[in-house]
């Protein structure tokens, strides 16, 4: 059936499993490790994580007439310093002020010490933003809550059935053989996306809900895809299961990643969440090119065994009438007409190698030999040879009045 | 379908198409001669955190200032105060913020520690996709949340500040008719008859609805039966009122307006499309029946305390992402007219489809209901590369069915006939999975029906859409083998 019975592609598979196992258990190792720490189990960004704050506030005449004084003096203190800050607020009103906000190892006491002298200086009365009042405030900022009611449980609840309804699709459609595979590909694409984005430690927002979710989405996309090439190629000889997708997942993969290589290229911010998400794209090609295939090939193997006792064998033939009446029957069908049919189907396919040429061959072999018909016919005359039993029964009298009549006759010739 | 009908089609579709894409992407501009300016649709979105920032306020103890705050005090003022990191806490005894002998009093820890958890527990239920609750030096809270909750009538500023203001609010939930506590008269506690509030629609008036325990339901049957009495005292109609702390809420008329027949109250708190209000007077209201009220008091946070913070991701991030969005379109343009000939010009022009359908929708199918995040933009990307590969996909199964010989008409309808269950099944797989993310909450809800409209107009370009312009495009070419980029065997042969 498949090209994945040699021993090659076993090997494949067995080491495509080895390494996502190994990936698998060592994310959930790091993830618990650092968990238990209180760093968190993924590595989250500053905006969930505690951060640090520098407040510098102004009345509003500064800040609506010389902001960009303010702003360029605290960026040539962070540069100076080397500090970089994470986000940048702004109030306006009547108290003004900026805040940048820092990851929680920053050290701002000497930067805002630094600010507050060069405000000091800026505000005196040389200074060219005389008379203003600015001050520089630093404070710590424990994060306390930034997921929704529930957030975490209802998206792996979403998962499940996500998981759930792709396999009754796919069972419905090709069987629950292949509806198995296709669900185990979905989770597989979605589980190496999660395990990747955790032992990368790639900074995570809030966003990251959306890799996920989008990993499930296209793993499922590419497993289903992958089982209805699968299932196309059944029904042909030269079936192609491993890689048999390959001509279209790998083109969505290619194109999906560099459209995000671009977004997170030109868009520097988003470079993380580009990143799992190429992550995400990879990992659902994995699943759909490699998972759903090695795990469908065990399965149909398993399932192409099933004992040759449940097939139908026919009646059991126990008659000696009967079973010289079938004998002959097969020895009829087993002679020159099943030749004959193959040597005209060979005949024909080399006189038109087209399909519909080759079918119209084979409808016309069928109107020349027709098979069936001639084999009923030879059963009937087979049956006119071979009597049935009362005309078994019957011939046996007659030989019996025969034989009697001769003994008859004999008697008398004897005398 | 006939030569120059389908030239004719052809040359209308093109002109709809462009006139919409131009309304889609076209930048903002003044249009001259008026005041009014032109924005496209992409311009019209609720936008995330991560794309467009939000608004952030402090919700500071009473008897506990900011350090800013500090420095504009009069000296003899700031000797009130006593230093705690970057805040600054009233050294008067009374208040309870310290003790005498200068220490953080432990009543005032565990109380602001118990509205902290509740103020946590009220944005938690609130749904934000991204939003932020975090302590200040110990004793103030930082509140951060996403400039996304516009609706027709009030603005994300608005929004947010409503927000701000009710979640800040730590007194106990009281029922009072005229002066008096019916929690009292009845010797019942609040919560034993209250049962829940929730939010209630009706002829485009949004309702605080209240639910009430028995004991409720006999107090309200009797009101309504006796009507509002009148204080003999201040000649004033005592209707029956609902409190946070000092603070009436919303007070319950004895008609059926306000009272059904089922004893459940339904009070017209907002128009519809302010329901986000009455969202967050609900989310309040349950927590302070269910919770009670803390002995702690915020500072009332006022319109100008509102902060905002730019988007996390950058300034202009989204500029920047649609330039990059711009690049891939024009690529996969570019890329399936090279490799596929006539037939990449019927792809391009469902890309071009796509790009329109979805980007109105995002925009139109909103009504504040949810905001465009990264998953937006990546469920976007993801089925523009799927309508395209899609599409490849069919032109292959074409192309296949051309080198057994057949005729291009039967090709083209042979390779969409043996692709059609394949993308069915594409597609298929992909709303069942988007339906099934409906589970989630806030962000992965937002998610999971923006990739929806993404799955619903890719297969509608893929299955319908692509096949109708190729049609009227093969219709129009002259040499069909050459419209497909096939080589013929006769060309083969002469060779």
């Amino acid at each position: 059936m498949s090209n994945c019975q040699n021993k090659m592609v076993k090997r494949c598979a067995g080491l495509v499993a080895l390494v996502t196992c190994i990936l698998v258990i060592a994310a959930a190792v790091v993830g618990t490790i650092f968990g238990v720490k209180g760093i968190g189990v993924f590595n989250r960004s500053a905006v969930l994580d505690d951060v640090k704050t520098l407040t510098v506030s102004m009345n509003q005449h500064v800040y609506t007439n010389n902001l960009d004084k303010v702003e360029d003096a605290c960026e040539n203190v962070f540069g100076s310093l080397n500090v970089t800050y994470e986000i940048k607020g702004e109030m306006s009103g009547d108290e003004s002020e900026i805040i940048y906000v820092f990851d929680k190892a920053a050290n701002l006491e000497t930067v805002e010490k630094e600010l507050e002298n060069k405000f000091e200086a800026m505000t005196g009365d040389q200074g060219e933003l005389k008379g203003s009042f600015i001050t520089v405030a630093a404070n710590d900022e424990k994060a306390v809550e930034y997921l929704a009611k529930n957030y975490v449980l209802r998206g792996v609840i979403a998962g499940v059935v996500l998981i759930a309804a792709v396999y009754v699709y796919a069972a419905i459609r090709f069987g629950i053989g292949k509806g198995v595979s296709v669900a185990f590909g979905t989770l597989y694409g979605t589980l190496l996306t999660v395990a990747l984005v955790l032992l990368t430690r790639i900074p995570v927002t809030a966003s990251i809900s959306y890799v996920f979710a989008a990993a499930a989405l296209m793993s499922a996309v590419t497993s289903v895809f992958t089982m209805n090439k699968i299932a196309a190629s059944e029904k042909s000889e030269s079936c192609n299961v491993c890689g048999c997708a390959c001509k279209e997942i790998l083109p969505i993969c290619a194109f999906v990643c560099v459209g995000l290589i671009l977004i997170g290229a030109i868009a520097w911010g988003v470079k993380w969440f580009a990143l799992s998400a190429i992550i995400a794209v990879i990992a659902s090609a994995v699943a759909g090119i490699m998972g759903v295939p090695f795990l469908y090939a065990p399965i149909k193997a398993a399932a192409d065994k099933k004992p040759e006792k449940d097939a139908y064998v026919g009646a059991a033939k126990t008659s000696t009438k009967a079973k010289k009446v079938f004998t002959k029957k097969e020895a009829v069908k087993a002679e020159p007409v099943e030749e004959t049919v193959e040597e005209t189907v060979e005949e024909a396919a080399e006189e038109a190698p087209a399909e519909e040429t080759v079918e119209e061959t084979v409808e016309e072999v069928a109107e020349e030999a027709p098979v069936e018909e001639t084999v009923e016919e030879t059963v009937e005359e087979v049956a006119e040879e071979a009597p049935a039993e009362e005309t078994v029964e019957e011939t046996v009298e007659e030989v019996a009045e025969e034989v009697s009549a001769e003994e008859a006759t004999e008697e008398p010739a004897a005398e | 379908m006939g030569k120059k009908k389908s030239i004719v089609l052809m040359v209308l579709l093109t002109i709809v198409i462009v006139v919409l894409c131009a309304i889609t992407v076209v930048p903002s501009f003044a249009i001259p001669g008026t005041v009014k300016k032109w924005n496209p649709v992409i311009s019209m979105y609720d936008l995330g955190t991560d794309l467009d920032g939000g608004y952030y306020a402090y919700y500071y103890p009473n008897g506990v200032i900011s350090e800013a705050e500090y420095k504009n005090l009069e000296s003899e003022d700031q000797a009130d105060y006593q230093n705690h990191k970057g805040l600054y806490l009233k050294k008067d005894a009374e208040l309870g913020v310290l003790n005498k002998d200068g220490t953080v009093s432990k009543d005032f820890e565990e109380n602001f520690a118990k509205a902290t958890a509740e103020i946590c527990a009220r944005y938690s239920a609130k749904g934000y996709s991204d939003y932020r609750v975090s302590i200040v030096d110990d004793y103030a809270l930082a509140i951060y949340v996403p400039a996304s909750e516009t609706t027709e009538s009030q603005s994300a500023f608005q929004s947010a500040y409503t927000t701000f203001g009710q979640f800040a609010k730590t007194g106990a939930l009281e029922i009072k008719m005229g002066d008096a506590l019916v929690e009292e008269r009845l010797e019942y506690e609040v919560d034993e008859i209250i049962k829940d509030f929730s939010v209630y629609t009706k002829n485009e008036v949004a309702f605080v609805q209240v639910k009430f325990t028995d004991v409720g339901k006999e107090m309200i049957k009797t009101y309504k039966e006796e009507g509002a009495k009148t204080n003999e005292e201040t000649n004033q109609t005592e209707t029956l009122k609902i409190l946070i702390g000092e603070e009436t809420v919303f007070e319950i008329q004895a008609s059926d307006e306000h009272i059904t027949s089922k004893n459940v109250v339904r009070v017209p708190f907002r128009y519809e499309t302010e329901k986000n209000d009455v969202e967050t007077m609900v989310i309040l209201l349950n927590s302070v029946l269910n919770n009670g009220g803390f002995d702690i008091e915020f500072n009332t946070v006022s319109n100008s305390q509102v902060r905002t913070y730019a988007a996390i991701a950058g300034e202009n991030v989204l500029n920047l992402i649609y330039i990059a969005l711009a690049v891939v379109l024009v690529a996969l343009i570019v890329f399936t007219i090279v490799k596929m000939g006539g037939f990449g010009v019927s792809c391009a022009y469902s890309t071009v489809s796509y790009l329109i359908i979805v980007a109105m929708c995002y925009a139109f199918i909103s009504g504040g209901v949810f905001e465009i995040t990264l998953g937006s933009i990546l469920m976007f990307l993801v089925g523009l590369v799927l309508v395209n590969v899609m599409n490849m996909y069919v032109y292959g199964a074409i192309k296949h069915e051309a080198e057994l010989g057949k005729t291009l008409e039967s090709a083209v309808k042979g390779g969409y006939r043996k692709t059609m269950m394949g993308v069915i099944d594409v597609y298929a797989v992909a709303a069942l999975g988007a339906v099934a993310l409906l589970v989630g909450v806030s962000g992965v809800y937002t998610f999971a029906l923006q990739a929806l409209i993404c799955i619903v107009a890719g297969a509608f370009c893929n299955l319908l859409w692509t096949r109708v312009i190729n049609v009227m495009l093969l219709s129009a070419s002259k040499d069909k083998y050459k419209y497909f980029r096939f080589v013929r065997k006769e060309d083969d042969d002469d060779e």
